[in-house]
């Protein structure tokens, strides 16, 4: 683009407006249509993220200054939070993406019938509350009781049960399995619509050069929901950063606040302990945390957020 | 023209006439307002929110004058509200409190009750609660600060629980008296199917009381001391009930992934349901004479009560622990007007001394923190024989709360992970010894 040409081919260049033309009837109108949204995202967003901010400065003794980062970063059960939180994103987006992505494909592909009982039947999770599944798999995991035991000493393996979220080493993806069990139906629903959105011209034209099986999941409909699986990341990343009620509701963060992530973390600091400036230090780096992940995977992908499949045409 | 000027100062006149009269006839209606009722909210988290609606019937019928909406939620839910309604200034006028941590947090927002104490039961009032309760209600209280923002309504006492038939089942015939008895109790109730002692690892605050009920064995001064935030946690008989704690872990007293379980509802149903030979519990469970249609559970002649056995043989029990269950605070909101002053000071006497309590104490809510109240009606043998126990024990019990949060915090997390096996005994009491320190700077 040459120095000094406008960015949009249709406006005027900057130097050559006058403030009259810039600050036009048409656009205050539109700074009015603006102005309601733009308040209340004033109000209820930048407000409270700016106030917490604050608050992360007061440290120790009412000291300003960055006294909550550095106890932060001196705080072990800080660390687990973190690492804790990534390997939520991490763990939670692969499982719920490979489910969401082989089960459309499956449901929308290859069955010839009852597609939208599937669909249902798979979304039913999302509508279920927390608590109710966090009771639920807690009873399904517990020692002695529990469904999972019992199949365990149906098959003569009762000694060799596995106490999922009893032990530190294996809590978090205990959890994790529930939260991708929960979710993995908003996936297969999302990747249904974005392959309903194909067109079938496209499918027909790569069946007759070949491809096939694996290589039509990998080279065409893969590509073609890019835009799907660009927003399910994004949805999916915020999601995972902000669980809370699964993990309060089965662990309270323990053991020894091994399944602790960051979400939790600010709750049990300013909640429970009473240290709210804290807690509001751990807000501030969970919200970097998200903006940071979001972005990079919105740059990984190329941008372009969709739920449906690409444009037909190259 | 000159027509039209008395006109309209005449209209000028009756508008201001009319505005006059519409200013004074609320007033001159006073006493129909005075006679409306003066609304009074109440926040808590117990007692349980059917126990409350019988209380807030009792009292405003006592009471015509005064209206109670009382909002009664889980507790983690209810403490979440209050910081919230704190911060943005719409706390209720009376809030249940715990002695130490929360009452300290609210301790800004609270009014000093002993001019209402005094007030309601005359100079002296302080005789009617037991010294111990009335220690703990102003725990945490800054130095030279003796005033008292929340005052109990009822009380409790640790102490383990046993199911009969469960015991009778696996031939044992009568609560463990040692350690290694209650070791192998467990092992024989396993044997016979049950839940040898359930433990709900991640309720935190049973983890913690165990621990103290241990400790209140090994090192009971240490106990005290730390519960009010001295630095003892590295104390030999600190460390010592953090290994006999462990031991509940390894000697497989507790059910296996412990750590996962949560006492309620878990425990506390499985319990009922008698699948559960032992669990750590306290006085409130008599309450399930009331909430429960179980037979067994209405007349109590299935369970028996023990507190922590002697670690060492010929060794005694370990001394209970118990204290304040539930207080109420009087927030500074009620002081807005006198008329909800008022009404906030009546409805604090009920509740303690009152209508209110005396509901609470014939359900069996749990154990009266005024002196002299006592459940009304008859009780079946056992519930009797057990409640009169722990009023006796009420009488010499140790505190059993932690002031500190954060510590409480530290002291949870360590428990856990000397019963997962991530640290040792000496390890995790140092790791909260250097919380203990920390926060003491």
């Amino acid at each position: 683009m040459a120095a000094g040409a406008p960015r949009h081919p249709g406006l005027p260049r900057a130097g050559a407006r006058r403030r009259g033309a810039i600050l036009g009837a048409g656009r205050w109108e539109a700074a009015l249509y603006v102005l309601p949204a733009a308040a209340l995202f004033a109000v209820f967003i930048a407000e409270p993220i700016a106030a917490n901010l604050v608050s992360s400065l007061i440290g120790p003794h009412h000291r300003w200054g960055l006294g909550n980062y550095t106890m932060a970063a001196a705080d072990p059960v800080f660390g687990t939070a973190i690492r804790n939180s990534l390997l939520w994103v991490v763990v939670s987006l692969a499982f719920e993406i490979a489910i969401g992505f082989a089960l459309a494909i499956l449901i929308e592909l290859h069955l010839p019938r009852g597609r939208a009982v599937f669909r249902t039947l798979l979304f039913l999770p999302m509508v279920v509350t927390p608590s109710v599944i966090a009771l639920v798999f807690n009873t399904f995991y517990a020692s002695d009781y529990g469904l999972l035991y019992g199949l365990f000493r149906a098959l003569g393996l009762a000694s060799a049960f596995p106490a999922l979220l009893g032990a530190p080493a294996t809590a978090s993806l205990a959890i994790i399995a529930v939260n991708v069990w929960q979710w993995s139906g908003f996936f297969v629903l999302m990747y249904c619509v974005g392959l309903s959105a194909i067109d079938r011209e496209h499918l027909d034209a790569a069946e007759i050069d070949g491809a096939r099986g694996w290589n039509r999941v990998r080279h065409i409909l893969w590509p073609l929901c890019r835009g799907t699986t660009t927003s399910l990341v994004v949805l999916g990343t915020i999601q995972a950063l902000q669980q809370f009620p699964l993990i309060y509701l089965m662990t309270e963060g323990g053991p020894a606040d091994s399944s602790q992530t960051l979400a939790t973390y600010i709750f049990q600091t300013g909640f429970v302990q009473d240290q709210m400036h804290y807690a509001s230090a751990v807000a501030v780096v969970l919200f970097l945390l998200a903006l940071a992940l979001v972005a990079v995977e919105y740059r990984l992908a190329g941008g372009g957020l969709s739920l449906a499949a690409k444009s037909a045409r190259p | 023209m000159l027509t039209h000027r008395p006109r309209a100062a005449l209209r000028r006149a009756a508008t201001g006439l009319a505005v006059l009269l519409g200013l004074a006839v609320p007033a001159l209606s006073g006493p129909a307002r005075a006679a409306e009722p003066v609304t009074v909210t109440l926040w808590s988290w117990s007692p349980v929110a059917p126990t409350m609606a019988a209380m807030v019937a009792a009292i405003e019928k006592a009471h015509p004058d005064i209206r109670i909406r009382a909002t009664i939620q889980p507790h983690t839910a209810y403490f979440t509200a209050l910081k919230a309604a704190a911060a943005s200034g719409t706390l209720p006028d009376i809030i249940g409190l715990t002695p130490g941590n929360y009452t300290q947090q609210y301790r800004p927002h609270l009014l000093a009750l002993d001019a209402m104490a005094k007030a309601a039961w005359g100079a002296g009032w302080e005789r009617h609660f037991a010294p111990a309760l009335l220690a703990q209600a102003r725990l945490g209280n800054p130095a030279g600060d003796i005033k008292f923002y929340m005052l109990p309504m009822e009380a409790e006492v640790l102490n383990l629980w046993l199911d009969r038939a469960a015991f009778h089942a696996a031939g044992i015939a009568k609560p463990p008296a040692t350690f290694d008895e209650l070791v192998a109790d467990a092992a024989k109730l396993r044997k016979a199917g049950f839940i040898g002692m359930y433990q709900g690892g991640a309720t935190g605050v049973f983890d913690n009381w165990v621990y103290m009920q241990i400790a209140a064995q090994t090192d009971l001064k240490d106990l005290l001391a730390a519960e009010i935030g001295k630095p003892v946690w590295t104390r030999p008989g600190m460390i010592a009930a953090a290994t006999v704690w462990g031991e509940l872990f390894t000697r497989k007293v507790v059910q296996d992934g412990a750590l996962a379980a949560l006492q309620y509802p878990t425990g506390a149903n499985l319990f009922a349901v008698g699948r559960v030979g032992m669990i750590s519990l306290g006085s409130w469970w008599l309450q399930e004479t009331h909430l429960s249609t179980d037979a067994k559970l209405q007349t109590m002649s299935g369970y028996d009560k023990f507190f922590f056995p002697a670690l060492k043989a010929g060794g005694a029990a370990s001394a209970p622990l118990g204290g304040v269950d539930v207080g109420w605070g009087v927030t500074k909101t009620a002081a807005k007007s006198p008329a909800e002053a008022r009404a906030a000071a009546i409805v604090l006497k009920e509740l303690i001394s009152g209508g209110g309590e005396q509901v609470a104490l014939n359900q069996l809510n749990d154990l009266p923190a005024f002196g002299g109240m006592r459940p009304q009606g008859t009780m079946p043998p056992a519930v009797r024989r057990l409640y009169d126990s722990y009023i006796a024990e009420l009488a010499h019990a140790h505190p059993h709360q932690i002031g500190n949060p954060v510590i409480y915090q530290a002291l949870v997390s360590n428990l856990q992970a000397i019963g997962a096996g991530t640290k040792t005994p000496a390890a995790a009491m140092a790791a909260v010894q250097a919380v203990a320190e920390a926060q003491g700077k």
